[in-house]
């Protein structure tokens, strides 16, 4: 039993429509995630926008980065995706679902360009 | 394993045996719990002794195990019975120092030394418990001559003594002696001021709560004394008398505790870095590097803004949002001298050139939606109360209404080739940051289909103390203007 009241084509109808939009969710929200996440480099800075409804720029100045991670879990390495994150001191920001080659470039970029003085 | 030998400027050196006690009462506290069902579980008085034992072992093995060094440039400390570590913190770093000592440390004559360095938000890179003033002067030569390797290797030349240099000078120099050794007296807490500093700080509310729980819940476990004093004159008064009764012990508690922590705080300007001191009982002295600052922080919260107050905090690497005595530049301030006591302990600070922007009337009506959408929510909620307690439900709306206006009519930003400055109120408390404007670590800049409508545009910057700042709606373009020139570096 899945709830413990009401018709069963109440109780079932609940739960096809939570099943519904979970499906939903996991069909429609990544193509519309990747058509309004994007990032750009400069020798400066990062730039990075994402979020569907509520979007969200981050600028990380390039001298502030502290450390680069990169790491992907067995299903993401099957699909040769990366998810890179940028730190700083003040927190990080994270590029999800990059592709295995242009995360390494990124992370070669980066590096290459960010001034090591100490400055924190 | 042995430490090589070159570069080493200190060699592993255990804590002061004192710290076997501290260790102890340490494991005890964090075996509580177990005490708790031991001694009132009736368990056999050996159990209790066992455990104990136990502690004690505990204690003398992290004792023998917990080692420091001063090696290649950096402060190394090994610790850890079952998963060794070794923390290692490089000695150009290091961004603040602090040394305190509570009541039994200063009556064993023993130190607690807290080394801060980027990246450790939720407290102190490494803490040495127990350091005796010979260890202390020991650690002091190794650091210093550490430091010194490291200028060799990277010869930039800085201005005067470092950090560590300024520390333990002040550790050798009393308050009595500083004014005849150049240092600059920037202010000294008054006992009004004190006084004032703990009347409107959280401490007393905390307490408050603290002894009501206890004499409703646990007044069995009061001291005979105090319990026949409440029930025999005070509860037949009433509810109001006994409320009273512990509101006036809750101030006189907070009293107390204001002025073990407050007691006498004195901020001092020497050199290149700013150092504190405070403390009734135990003593704390603080030292930052000013080259550190990254911005200041005051905070008028309700009742201080009431009185004409407010509180001043750093924003420095490594000192974060865990322990707001780490961070505190003065505790309480008349708010119309604030900017001037900053002035003199931070000349180098970068004010905004003009005054502060406010916002338009089209971006101050935003400010509206949130508290007026809560304020609804818990009007229908209290529709539901029994009774004459539905009346209640008329406040929220206008106190949402105020509180939005309040918000929108404080929000205001500033930012110039040297200087940003936000101000902005979330409920009661009331912030301005005023900082470097190259000092910033991380910006962002939030939208939604409904601000983007109307030009609107939320901006965040975060500091390297894991703490932000930011306004929730102003103009988008003037948002997008503090992206693009906020964090960058000033040519």
């Amino acid at each position: 039993m899945v709830l413990p009241w009401g018709p069963w084509w109440v109780r079932w109808g609940i739960v096809g429509v939570f099943v519904a939009v979970i499906a939903a969710c996991i069909i429609l929200l990544p193509p519309i995630r990747y058509r309004v996440f994007w990032y750009a480099v400069s020798s400066t800075e990062v730039d990075i926008q994402n979020g569907i409804i509520f979007t969200k720029r981050n600028v990380v100045p390039m001298r502030r980065v502290q450390t680069l991670l990169t790491e992907r879990g067995p299903i993401a390495d099957h699909y040769r995706l990366t998810n890179l994150k940028i730190r700083t001191a003040a927190g990080s920001v994270r590029l999800s679902g990059l592709d295995r080659a242009e995360a390494d470039e990124l992370c070669d970029r980066i590096s290459r360009l960010t001034d090591l003085a100490d400055d924190v | 394993m042995s430490e090589p030998s070159l570069g080493v400027a200190l060699t592993q050196t255990r804590l002061h045996p004192i710290y076997l006690i501290i260790g102890t009462a340490k494991t005890l506290r964090q075996a509580i719990p177990f005490l708790v069902v031991t001694i009132f579980g009736g368990a056999p008085w050996w159990v209790s002794v066992a455990l104990f034992a136990l502690a004690m072992v505990i204690a003398i093995a992290q004792w023998l195990v917990k080692k420091y060094s001063v090696v290649g440039g950096a402060l190394l400390l090994r610790s850890g019975l079952v998963n060794r570590s070794v923390q290692v913190v490089p000695i150009s770093r290091i961004t603040a120092v602090t040394a305190s000592q509570s009541l039994t440390q200063r009556l064993v004559g023993v130190w607690e030394l807290n080394v801060q360095s980027p990246g450790d938000r939720l407290g102190s890179a490494v803490t040495l418990e127990c350091l005796s003033g010979r260890r202390l002067d020991e650690l002091r030569a190794a650091l210093e001559s550490g430091d010194r390797a490291t200028l060799l290797a990277n010869p930039e030349p800085g201005p005067g003594p470092s950090t560590i240099q300024r520390y333990w000078a002040w550790r050798r120099t009393s308050m009595a002696s500083a004014s005849g050794n150049n240092l600059q007296v920037i202010a000294v807490l008054t006992t009004a001021e004190m006084l004032i500093a703990t009347a409107t700080g959280s401490s007393i509310s905390l307490i408050l709560l603290l002894v009501v729980v206890v004499w409703f819940q646990f007044s069995e476990y009061l001291p005979i004394r105090a319990s026949e004093f409440m029930n025999d004159i005070v509860a037949p008064q009433g509810v109001v008398a006994v409320l009273v009764t512990l509101v006036v012990v809750a101030i006189a508690a907070g009293v107390v505790v204001g002025a073990l922590r407050l007691n006498r705080f004195t901020l001092v300007r020497d050199g290149d870095v700013l150092r504190s001191s405070r403390g009734l009982l135990g003593k704390q002295a603080a030292t930052i590097a000013i080259s550190r600052i990254q911005a200041v922080r005051i905070v008028e919260g309700f009742s201080r803004m009431l009185l004409g107050y407010c509180s001043l905090q750093v924003e420095v690497a490594g000192i974060g949002r865990a322990n707001v005595n780490q961070r505190m530049l003065f505790p309480l301030a008349r708010t119309d001298r604030a900017e001037s006591l900053i002035r003199r302990a931070l000349p180098e600070l970068p004010w905004p050139s003009q005054p502060l922007r406010a916002l338009p009337a089209r971006v101050r009506r935003r400010y509206l939606t949130l508290p007026l959408g809560y304020a609804t929510g818990f009007t229908v909620l209290m529709l539901f109360l029994p009774g004459w307690w539905k009346l209640v439900a008329a406040i929220p709306l206008p106190l949402g209404y105020v509180l939005g206006v309040a918000r929108a009519r404080e929000a205001r930003w500033w930012v110039d080739d040297q200087s940003v400055v936000l101000r902005w109120r979330r409920l009661l408390n009331r912030s301005t940051v005023i900082g470097y404007r190259g000092g910033v670590h991380l910006t962002e800049l939030s939208s939604s289909p409904s601000k983007a409508r109307v030009g609107v545009a939320g901006f965040k910057m975060r500091f390297s103390s894991g703490r932000g700042a930011g306004i929730r709606y102003m103009v988008d373009s003037d948002a997008l203007l503090l992206l693009r020139t906020v964090g960058r570096a000033v040519v």
